[in-house]
């Protein structure tokens, strides 16, 4: 019996192999086959209530991608997990964490940023190493021509253009003193532009949130106040009002530029109102959003001037 | 009575320490970018300062909306306590900084760093008389003329219509006096103005014309620098009297260290930001020295008319004083 056991488990085994190889696939790629889908979950992630136990996790699940990426260069979900991975651990804890070491400590802010911008830059290359699977050729033309390039995407790819536009953005964001990464700018917007047109509802509204940031940049950069307003309410009506984001865009990107601090300490305190659990899904983001807005507003003195009156500074004769 | 001695113990030996360890916090303003070469400076010149005087100087850096004149007005109330300063926020100051504003007086940066360290003096004192304190100097690269067409020579630029910043009355006249087409427009509708065919060319840094994306409209640049964009920081009389000598000395050292790195930085970030753009598409209308000076010489003329109309006499002859010397070495 035993016997018979070990030929059947051989038999299986040799037809298992011989599969495998008909197949072209190794015994590696199996075994990423049969992990992936489990571990690379974002819901798991972005549903989580301690942001502590996801900053500890994040580490050694992105290595692990990058591992099966070494074994399966373009498996296309363990590409996007590599792209949302990084752009999460980057955006949600180091680039978090340098504002608020801004307040005490440039160094490590610095430090913390630039550790930020590089992740925000392998996010984006992951991204197009994604879009590359199904538009050969596509990362030139995205450089050469952004918004004809982008045309080639239709509504299937606008999570995959959220995410790739996302980082790219963010990136660019931290390389304002490098001309290479400020020259992209054109096409991280356009790969926005053009998710934000095929989708505008996409995932409660969190392209209209991106956009409440890209239009904050300012006129004199093509941005608008007004326009980032728009989107304010479009996302917070799409979020039905259970996402920070929006909130947290507005009152950092709008109301400190427009001095407004009424406004600020509004947006900021809506933030803490809300219920974290009522939306799972955006569990994490919501709750270090909470702490970002209780950090902005014990530091909202730092955050405006005082309104101008001529009288109080006559004396110092500065004109 | 020796719980009163021990409470003049305390009073000796204690308040000094206190003293000593009293921290001024300054605000320090500008309107450039978060995370550009300048903010980045900024950041890490406050972090030196608190640093080299053992925390006893604490500067918050912080992004002032509005303009820079806003900023200006607002260190009249000491608030911020320094700020980091364009040309456009240093002339709204003193007409004395305008000196660096006149087109192709300058044949390079180094001709240009000799002037400005030849008339430091004095413009420490025009900021002086405006109880304000020179901190360090800045530099924000050099504007170059981009254009629709190519431009390769002074009749060529006076075809084009030219952007100017607006509140600017003196530039607008002067340039119309000599025949050129200044448009002036807010800085926040040059983008708007070249979609629109108001304005064909414009004045810029290479960096700022890339990051504006300005060039996309614009695929020309005059490859003759027009003027050194220096700003400065400056600090109030007040918060500076505030700060001790020992303090200010290492405040200043570190500033200076801070305004050596800018300058290297800077004109590397233009070369930079040009080879970017001619990547994308931007000519350089590249010229030889002959016709370089031939452009300036051409220029001289109409220049010599900003020489007590708008920069102050003995501001413009200290300027052309230094230039001689320069040029004579």
């Amino acid at each position: 019996m035993r016997q018979n056991t070990n030929v059947l488990y051989r038999g299986a085994l040799s037809a298992l192999l011989a599969s495998a190889l008909a197949s072209g696939c190794s015994l590696q790629t199996m075994a990423v086959n049969a992990v992936m889908p489990t571990i690379a979950n974002p819901e798991v992630y972005l549903s989580e209530e301690d942001p502590e136990l996801i900053r500890n996790a994040l580490p050694f699940l992105l290595k692990t991608i990058e591992s099966v990426l070494e074994t399966v260069p373009s498996r296309r979900d363990a590409l996007l997990f590599a792209n949302i991975g990084f752009l999460l651990y980057a955006n949600a804890f180091l680039q978090n964490e340098a504002a608020l070491a801004e307040w005490s400590d440039y160094e490590l802010a610095a430090e913390l940023n630039e550790r930020a911008r590089r992740m925000y830059l392998r996010a984006r290359d992951y991204g197009l190493r994604l879009v590359e699977i199904e538009h050969p050729g596509i990362t030139d033309r995205l450089f050469e021509d952004p918004e004809a390039a982008v045309m080639v995407f239709d509504v299937e790819d606008v999570e995959t253009l959220y995410y790739l536009g996302g980082a790219w953005m963010l990136g660019i964001n931290l390389s304002l003193d490098r001309p290479a990464l400020v020259a992209d700018l054109p096409t991280a917007r356009a790969l926005l532009d053009r998710a934000l047109l095929l989708d505008e509802s996409y995932n409660k509204g969190v392209l209209h949130t991106a956009f409440i940031t890209v239009e904050s940049v300012g006129e004199a950069l093509g941005g608008s106040y007004q326009r980032a307003r728009e989107h304010f309410d479009r996302a917070v009506g799409l979020s039905e009002g259970l996402d920070a984001g929006p909130y947290i865009s507005m009152a950092v990107g709008v109301s400190i530029a427009e001095e407004n601090r009424q406004e600020f300490v509004e947006l900021l305190e809506t933030v803490l109102a809300i219920d974290v659990d009522k939306d799972p899904a955006n569990r994490l983001f919501n709750v270090l959003s909470q702490k970002r807005a209780r950090m902005l507003l014990d530091h909202v003195d730092d955050l405006f001037f005082e309104p101008i009156t001529e009288e109080s500074g006559a004396e110092q004769g500065v004109s | 009575m020796k719980a009163f001695r021990f409470a003049v113990m305390m009073c000796v030996f204690v308040a000094p320490l206190l003293l000593s360890a009293q921290t001024t916090r300054l605000r320090l303003a500008s309107v450039l970018p978060v995370n550009s070469v300048w903010d980045r400076s900024l950041k890490e010149m406050a972090s030196e300062w608190q640093k080299v005087t053992g925390g006893r100087i604490r500067a918050q850096v912080r992004t002032a909306s509005g303009d820079e004149a806003t900023l200006v007005r607002r260190m009249r109330m000491n608030n911020p306590q320094v700020a980091a300063l364009s040309p456009l926020g240093l002339q709204e100051i003193d007409e004395s900084f305008s000196v660096f504003g006149i087109p192709f007086l300058f044949a390079s940066d180094e001709e240009a760093l000799h002037v400005l360290e030849a008339l430091t003096p004095e413009l420490r004192q025009a900021l002086a008389r405006r109880n304000l304190v020179l901190i360090n100097w800045g530099h924000g690269g050099w504007a170059n003329i981009f254009s629709a067409e190519p431009i390769e020579t002074l009749a060529d630029l006076r075809k084009a219509k030219l952007f100017t910043s607006s509140g600017d009355d003196d530039t607008v006249r002067w340039y119309k006096e000599n025949g050129f087409q200044p448009v002036p427009l807010a800085l926040t509708d040059v983008l708007m103005g070249l979609n629109t065919g108001l304005i064909n060319a414009y004045p810029s840094s290479p960096y700022a014309a890339l990051a504006y994306q300005w060039y996309r409209q614009t695929s020309h640049m005059l490859d003759v620098p027009l003027a050194p964009l220096f700003g400065a920081t400056v600090m109030t009389e007040r918060a500076w009297s505030r700060v001790s000598q020992t303090d200010r000395d290492a405040i200043l050292k570190t500033a200076k260290v801070a305004q050596d790195r800018l300058f290297s930085d800077v004109p590397e970030q233009d070369r930079e930001a040009v080879s970017e753009m001619e990547r994308r598409g931007l000519t350089v209308s590249a010229v030889d020295e002959a016709m370089a000076s031939s452009f300036r010489n051409q220029a001289e003329g109409l220049m010599a008319s900003w020489r007590g109309d708008m920069v102050p006499i003995e501001i413009y002859d200290a300027a052309a004083t230094a230039i001689r010397e320069f040029r004579a070495q």
